[in-house]
């Protein structure tokens, strides 16, 4: 079994002389969980909130992982400006409840949620460069998968001003819609990836770095294979993990003995963070075919911007053949029909070409937004630059904005 | 107090009785707003409509969307978060100048032209205020840039004596006294509380500065001085009336609290009854409720200072 490293001192010193509650969490499949809250005196009113929040975190991350192996569990509440806040070592997890913290701004969960999915991924000391940048990234990807389950349909968001003492919630802002919802959700939280160095982490979680690149490659996994097959892997893989040494492999294998498909492929570039992943359009033309009446001629050039590839499949290209459908390529035309392709992503460029009775007015390619990993998902869709109804409330919301600050910057002049 | 009083009425007088005249300064504020709005309207009708088909067909925008647009933003775009929305953005734009947060270099472009509308409208409405009646827009405009120069140094000497201030008090104030404080207090509310205070220090230097300009302006216009001369006998009207002048500004000030709640308020309430275009047009009249709050501070200044102007001055 992973030994996780125990909490320093400091932190019980810290807490002392607060508030003690202890709950006992029921669990499925397992002996009831003793969690002992301690809390400081001036947030000792929102106990219930971090006992609620606690509470069903737990049940779910149990769910996605199994049962967590550990005897008794700890939640401390320190001060704001505590820099252990959303620390996690071996039974012991720290948030930090503010003194302004209406029910609309998560923090508070969003920080004890990301803390708590540490526990299920303890990262010993002694570990390798690999196991740590590995642990590092499913801590991360698991803490916001985990906020986002717990928090759906009432997370919006919340910026914090004055000194980040008053906090403000925008609720016409979603940070987590309902699952059913195909669009991707926010990968990134504070309260999960800052401070980036910390001595809790296994790896540096700082945007752009490797334990990051592993969280988005989870992420695109799950996109991939759906979550219901992740969360089967996540448990298989789990298992092995906390039997110590697992690694990238091993999570690779854990798909190929549940799913039966070879995922090397995958792996070889999507958790490599100097493999630079990027699918785009690179023309896109639609023009009355010359040689036949009434017909256009539709022009869609495909590009891989990046060395990295995103073939489907861990088989050799057969010439110019495509033995995999990695990359889905849908077409949209004037009278309403819609062709739809597949590119394996191997090739620099590809091309594609139709002709028919109505003019092409938009392409993308990953029109789903699978491929979390593209690093540049703006060059992924032509299409004509009209300004939708939101799009116009938007830039109307800015005109407000840029007034105000015209009439802030001046008033005091 | 009863100066006080008689200047904050004639301010509220003169605002209420020139409602045409505030709707030109809304228009004219929009306007000043409307050549960078377009610049963003592009960018952003460009970004949207790039976006990947699974992005269509919701009502609101996407957070994670919005995440991956500002990671490739540039320029205007860049000022695009989500704190543009509704009540966040004055909010957001009041933390700034208390906390002192350095803005994008590319709102440069805006802030001077504002500066510049707003010397130009000082000289039209200070001297529809020393008439006491109605100018017509061409004896307006005429006032407006007769005194645009003189009322562009004041703005740039105010400018530049804030600039020193963030550098210097701010800097003190909000880096070592407060690391020290929140290293003493207990607990957060007891920190913020203390940030408050340091709040209010901080911005009664701000006022200062800014009553400073507002009085040199009375002084160009009602005694037709130079820069010079009417900064200093700006600073002495302060020095013998600042009780006063600060009263007023103060009671200019409740009012302006007391639009921001109503209209943080009306945005917590409301909700999603309040949202869309009907947050556009609430948003809008904030920022007319606002131009009638500097208008009234204008007012209220010439009304206080004609209260006080020495029989030796050179008057208009």
């Amino acid at each position: 079994m992973l030994a996780q490293p125990q909490a320093p001192a400091a932190i019980a010193e810290a807490a002392r002389g607060y508030e003690t509650r202890i709950e006992r969490i029921e669990r499925a499949g397992a002996e009831p969980l003793a969690v002992r809250f301690i809390l400081k005196p001036d947030t000792a009113g929102r106990g219930s909130r971090l006992i609620d929040a606690t509470t069903s975190a737990l049940k779910r991350l149990d769910e996605w992982h199994g049962p967590l192996a550990i005897p008794e569990l700890t939640v401390i509440d320190l001060p704001w400006n505590s820099p252990w806040a959303g620390a996690s070592y071996a039974g012991t997890v720290v948030t930090t409840a503010r003194a302004l913290e209406p029910p609309s701004d998560r923090a508070l969960e969003r920080t004890l949620v990301a803390a708590l999915a540490r526990q299920y991924w303890p990262v010993p000391a002694g570990s390798s460069d690999a196991q740590r940048r590995l642990g590092e990234g499913l801590a991360l990807y698991v803490g916001v998968r985990a906020i986002h389950e717990q928090l759906e349909g009432r997370h919006f968001a919340t910026a914090r001003w004055f000194g980040g003492f008053v906090p403000y919630t925008t609720r016409s802002i979603e940070w987590s819609p309902s699952p059913t919802d195909p669009r991707p959700r926010m990968r990134h939280f504070a309260e999960v990836e800052r401070p980036a160095e910390a001595p809790w982490r296994a790896a540096s979680s700082a945007t752009g770095g490797e334990a990051q690149r592993v969280a988005l490659a989870l992420h695109t996994l799950e996109r991939y294979l759906g979550w219901p097959a992740m969360q089967q892997v996540l448990q298989g893989f789990n298992q092995r993990w906390r039997a110590g040494q697992a690694a990238e492999n091993d999570l690779a294998a854990v798909i190929t003995e549940q799913r039966g498909r070879d995922l090397r492929w995958f792996f070889d570039d999507a958790f490599r963070s100097g493999t630079h992943l990027d699918y785009g359009i690179s023309g896109f033309s639609s023009e009355p075919d010359q040689s036949a009446a009434g017909s256009y001629r539709t022009h869609v050039s495909l590009q891989r911007f990046g060395d990295g590839v995103f073939t489907g499949t861990a088989e050799p290209a057969s010439g110019s053949f495509r033995n995999a459908r990695s990359l889905r390529v849908v077409t949209r035309f004037e009278d309403g029909t819609v062709a739809e392709d597949w590119w394996d992503g191997r090739v620099a460029e590809f091309a594609l070409t139709y002709s028919g009775p109505a003019r092409a007015v938009s392409v993308s390619v990953d029109p789903d937004a699978m491929l979390l990993l593209d690093r540049d998902r703006s060059n992924n869709t032509r299409a004509p630059a009209h300004l939708t109804e939101t799009g116009a409330r938007l830039a109307a919301s800015w005109f407000l904005w840029l007034q105000d600050v015209m009439l802030a910057a001046t008033a005091l002049l | 107090m009863r100066s006080v009083l008689r200047a904050f009425g004639a301010g509220v007088r003169a605002v209420v009785t020139a409602p045409v005249l505030l709707i030109a300064v809304t228009l004219t504020t929009m306007l000043a707003a409307v050549p960078f709005g377009v610049v963003l309207e592009s960018q952003l009708r460009e970004a949207l409509a790039h976006r990947q088909p699974v992005y269509l067909g919701t009502a609101e925008i996407d957070a994670e969307w919005w995440l991956e647009f500002r990671e490739h933003a540039e320029g205007m775009a860049a000022t695009f978060t989500p704190a543009i929305i509704g009540f966040a953005a004055p909010l957001s734009n009041l933390s700034a100048i208390l906390d002192g947060t350095s803005q994008p270099l590319v709102l440069l472009g805006p802030i001077v032209l504002a500066g510049v509308v707003w010397a130009w409208l000082w000289g039209g409405w200070i001297a529809r205020l020393r008439a006491g009646r109605g100018l017509g827009p061409r004896a307006f405009f005429r006032a407006g840039r007769q005194h645009v120069v003189a009322f562009a140094a004041i703005s740039l000497a105010a400018a530049a004596t804030q600039l020193v201030l963030y550098l210097t008090v701010h800097a003190v104030l909000f880096g070592p006294v407060f690391e020290w404080i929140t290293a003493m207090v207990a607990t957060e509310r007891a920190a913020f509380f203390w940030r408050v205070a340091l709040y209010a220090v901080f911005g009664a230097c701000l006022i200062a500065v800014s009553l400073a300009a507002d009085y040199a302006r009375i002084s160009v216009v009602v005694e037709r001085r130079a820069v010079t001369p009417a900064i200093a006998t700006s600073l002495a009207f302060l020095r013998a009336h600042g009780g006063q002048a600060v009263a007023v500004y103060l009671l200019i000030g409740v009012l302006f609290v007391a639009l921001m709640t109503l209209y943080g308020t009306a945005e917590v309430v409301g909700g999603t009854r309040l949202g869309g275009w009907r947050s556009i047009l609430i948003g809008q009249g904030f920022i007319m409720g606002r131009l009638a709050l500097r208008l009234l501070q204008g007012a209220a200044a010439v009304s206080l200072f004609g209260q006080y102007q020495r029989p030796d001055a050179p008057v208009s």
